[in-house]
């Protein structure tokens, strides 16, 4: 059965680095502001869905979110967790539930805040999550924090396709280049590549700008049925389809875990249930925790052959007034802000609805939005269409 | 360089007889009974379904699957090792584990490693060093 949702409405809160504002605080506000962007009362809301990062517990966020909201009788009340991918699987389920009549009006909220008061942003990431298995070897290797798993595959992708750290380089500097024409963005000075170079090591390869810029903020959407979303306040971004990829691959010779990206398994359903094929996509708004990830993603769903992602930037072909398809228009969350799997989706509904202001792209139509999280471990891809399927 | 404070994983159910091998001192996998897929923690064989293994002794051979100089330290038992590097170590039997690649470098993907078992605490851990390199 194919989906029929839309989102309708999109709520920000915080997304600051110099204030601390409890993220359920944060999850509160942006409900309120995404179902005000819908034309909605906060009372309309008969779904809600919290996602959050997998530091956080009930404590941080939880289902009592809907007391917070004063939401009463609810028809759907949920967390969702899947790492970084957390925040499509929210809005995944929405769409199915408007879809099958669970409920009518959805809210999916992410809130985070890494950067308490007193706290470095490494201390927020760098957290030992397991001590348990071989999993927990991890930390025995010092590999605490995404960056120095990230900066495996990343190494290893190099490696393999006998490439070096420019290519890296080439997606933090277009990726920057959206985020000059972003007023929210967290990095907005013109990065050289002088200066990405000369910024701190952090895991080799991966240096400073290859990194996410976190901030404390939240970011909710109201996913409703395509006709409620037509007479909405804004115009509806249509979810055209959604599907996972979690590949699970062994941890073994003759499999490449590190470098086995779901979009290869997402990318065909997603494609198969539209009718479409990656030519036809207009814009990528690409999970990119890390710099390696959007290269990752534009070969799993077959935008280029293996090791020839890098051409999706070549020459800022990706960037501002680029040749090739605009990714990460906001500035994802290398330049942009790092809120995990909802940084792509708000990007993705502003661009739909024309709301991006000097980073505007024209005439979009179709957008693939990536999740990510763990190792490569879960994706979740959605296509989002500026009219339905 | 001292590595006797690392953190080292509690066993879990998967591998409650790879971390009691090592402990022991000897670094060992489970070789499926059935279709022979090698492995180093494991419930159930995903290649054939299989629930019974023999325990082998490894030869502690093995290649970088990939590897990163770390610079930021998260844990004050890499706080007097930074830059050190960690990484993914293939065996020459086949399973691929986390461990601390030490000795000199650089350590870089596909390089040839020797395991080489450290004692930290009343635990052991596995960590690797380029092959030929002297102790």
């Amino acid at each position: 059965m194919p989906l029929a949702a839309a989102i309708s409405g999109l709520g920000l809160a915080g997304l600051t680095r110099d204030t601390f504002v409890a993220p359920a605080e944060l999850a509160r506000q942006a409900v309120v502001a995404a179902a005000g962007d819908a034309g909605l009362p906060v009372g309309a809301i008969d779904g809600l869905i919290v996602c959050r990062t997998s530091a956080a517990n009930d404590a941080v966020l939880g289902l009592d979110l809907q007391r917070a909201l004063g939401l009463r009788d609810l028809r759907l009340n949920r967390i969702t967790l899947c790492e970084g991918a957390s925040a499509l699987a929210a809005i995944q389920l929405a769409a199915m539930a408007v879809t099958c009549g669970i409920a009518n009006t959805v809210a999916c909220v992410f809130a985070d805040a890494p950067l308490a008061r007193d706290k470095k942003t490494g201390a927020a990431f760098g957290r030992l999550k397991t001590s348990s298995g071989m999993e927990g070897l991890r930390y025995s290797a010092g590999l605490f924090g995404g960056a120095a798993t990230y900066a495996l595959s990343a190494a290893r992708y190099l490696a393999l396709h006998a490439l070096d750290e420019t290519v890296l380089a080439d997606v933090a500097i277009t990726t920057r280049r959206w985020a000059e024409l972003n007023p929210g963005a967290v990095h907005r000075k013109p990065l050289t590549l002088d200066a990405y170079l000369n910024a701190r090591m952090i895991a080799e390869p991966l240096r400073l700008f290859d990194c996410s810029a976190p901030v404390n903020g939240s970011v909710a959407v109201i996913v409703t049925s395509p006709a409620r979303a037509v007479d909405g306040a804004q115009p509806p971004v249509h979810i055209l389809a959604s599907a996972d990829g979690h590949p699970g691959v062994p941890d073994r010779a003759g499999h490449d875990r590190i470098l086995t990206h779901g979009g290869a398994i997402a990318g065909p359903a997603l494609f198969e249930a539209t009718d479409l094929r990656p030519q036809d996509i207009d814009m990528g708004q690409f999970y990119d925790a890390f710099s390696i990830l959007p290269l990752l993603t534009l070969e799993a769903y077959g935008f280029h052959p293996p090791s020839e992602g890098r051409l999706a930037y070549r020459d800022g072909a990706a960037g501002p007034g680029g040749s090739g398809m605009p990714i990460n228009t906001g500035g994802g969350h290398l330049s942009g802000y790092y809120l995990q799997g909802m940084t792509p989706v708000a990007e993705a509904v502003i661009q739909a609805r024309g709301q991006a202001g000097d980073r505007q792209v024209p005439g979009i139509r179709r957008i693939l939005v990536t999740n990510d999280g763990g190792r490569f471990d879960y994706h979740i891809g959605m296509i989002l269409g500026t009219t339905g399927g | 360089m001292s590595y006797d404070k690392l953190p080292v994983p509690d066993p879990d159910l998967a591998s409650a007889l790879f971390f009691a091998a090592l402990d022991a001192g000897q670094l060992e996998i489970q070789r499926c009974a059935r279709c022979g897929t090698p492995h180093l923690a494991v419930i159930l064989c995903d290649a054939c379904g299989g629930d019974v293994f023999l325990a082998e002794r490894a030869t502690g051979s093995g290649i970088i699957y990939s590897a990163t100089r770390c610079h930021t330290v998260h844990h004050p038992a890499f706080a007097d090792l930074a830059p050190f590097t960690g990484g993914i170590v293939e065996l020459s039997e086949g399973p691929r584990l986390f461990a601390p690649l030490i000795g000199p470098g650089p350590f870089a993907v596909g390089q040839a490693v020797t395991a080489e078992v450290l004692r930290v605490g009343d635990r052991k851990l596995v960590a690797f060093r380029r092959t030929g390199a002297t102790v």
